[in-house]
């Protein structure tokens, strides 16, 4: 899988020549340019513009080199992903190891996906001087399975109250505030770069371990995402304080910087530091083998590398 | 931009074009390394960049592969660099393409 990030804004047409994506500007002087990027070098794409068209063959080779591709609504939400469909050559024997998890897996994993969430947002707490990072650590001890006591819940009303220093805050999907709408930008990025792993791993995503709302296809990125929510809270707050602390409204510049986060080397798993895009495909490959071998322990769980975020100038 | 320690791999090579078979061996070397994600530099000299020693190393074994595979004739040199040696390259006439500036950048934004 590929290592480069690729934001579109500008308008453009998108082709394939041999085997690269062949990106056509059209600048004012009716000159055109053409850029070339080498599908493989590709790891995520994001069309962050609706004013774009794009070949049939582009997209089946986006699909078929595993890139992860997010699509953007009129709104500049993002609104849907690609995910390769048939490309896993064990997809059935894996859909089924996933029927067959047993209910004592799922109940240690969630268990576990949570105290890591729980002690990534501790960390991000700390990071900014706050006294209820201790709070959430001593929360982060006494997870049950399967989450019985709903420490989520408890960890999370403390969380945001703290981080944004509002009181008035409340987390919402559909907010369009300017830190919601963060918030939701790169939930969304990470959610598709989950969406993309899982699914080259042959994973079905529709099974979930805890997540199983009957309407939503990405129930198992919902689970596995969780660990990673704090980095971008870490990332938007240092954002909102340094350089957009005026910004109302999500513009390009933001956006970029949100995309931005996929590329810092950002998180400590499984003992060495790596980017978040190639965290996640880590975390994705252990949790298969965890799976396949019914063995909870050979989950690793991601934390937050502060020393990166204290030495990034923004 | 983060510690990638980004390498580069360079493909020099003169292929005999006067017969029509090898001008075709020719035009199928071309495209290859075209598919490959080779961007031409110069005629005949060919770049690409790597995420890492190891991928570098990677891509050089593949190419070996496919060249020993259906070129014997002719003179192909290989070289390995870093992201730094390659940005020293001193232009003396004409100029560095739009790719290749774009190239080393893990975030490319348009």
């Amino acid at each position: 899988m590929g290592w480069k990030v690729v934001h579109l804004t500008k308008t453009c047409k998108i082709k394939v020549k041999d085997e690269n994506l062949l990106l056509c500007f059209k600048e004012e002087s009716n000159l055109e340019e053409n850029i070339k990027v080498s599908i493989n070098d590709i790891d995520f794409i994001l069309f962050d513009s609706t004013k774009f068209s794009i070949t049939g063959k582009a997209i089946e080779l986006l699909n078929k080199k595993g890139v992860a591709t997010l699509f953007i609504d009129e709104e500049f939400h993002p609104s849907s992903i690609l995910i390769p469909y048939h490309t896993h050559t064990l997809l059935t024997e894996m859909a089924n190891i996933q029927i067959s998890i047993t209910q004592e897996f799922k109940a240690k994993a969630w268990q576990n996906i949570i105290k890591s969430k729980i002690s990534n947002q501790s960390i991000t707490l700390k990071y900014w001087n706050k006294k209820e990072f201790n709070e959430l650590e001593s929360l982060s001890k006494k997870v049950q399975l399967f989450d019985s006591n709903n420490d989520e819940a408890q960890s999370a009303r403390i969380y945001w109250k703290s981080l944004f220093e509002n009181k008035t805050f409340r987390r919402e999907q559909g907010s369009e505030d300017i830190i919601n709408s963060m918030l939701n930008y790169s939930y969304a990025i990470l959610r598709a770069t989950m969406a993309r792993s899982l699914s080259v791993s042959g994973f079905l995503p529709v099974f979930g371990i805890w997540h199983q709302n009957r309407y939503n296809a990405f129930n198992l990125v919902d689970d596995l995402i969780e660990p990673f929510r704090a980095f971008c809270d870490l990332h938007i707050k240092i954002l909102l304080n340094t350089k957009y602390s005026q910004s109302l409204y999500l513009n390009i510049p933001i956006k970029r910087d949100l995309v931005k986060l996929l590329t810092l080397e950002c998180v400590k798993i499984n003992g060495g530091i790596s980017t978040l895009s190639k965290a996640i495909e880590i975390f994705v490959k252990n949790y298969k083998r965890a799976v396949l071998k019914d063995d909870i322990s050979l989950i690793v769980f991601p934390s937050i590398n502060e020393d990166l975020f204290k030495n990034e100038c923004f | 931009m983060s510690a990638f320690k980004t390498m580069w791999l360079m493909i020099m090579f003169d292929l005999p074009t006067k017969t029509k078979k090898d001008r075709k061996r020719y035009n199928w070397f071309h495209d290859e390394l075209e598919k490959e994600g080779f961007m031409m530099l110069q005629y005949s000299i060919y770049g690409k960049i790597f995420s890492s020693p190891e991928a570098a190393s990677y891509g050089r074994k593949r190419i070996k592969e496919f060249i020993n595979k259906n070129i014997k004739k002719g003179n192909i040199r290989m070289l390995m660099f870093t992201d730094k040696q390659f940005a020293n390259m001193e232009v003396i006439i004409g100029q560095k393409s739009e790719e290749e500036k774009n190239e080393p950048i893990q975030l490319l934004l348009f």
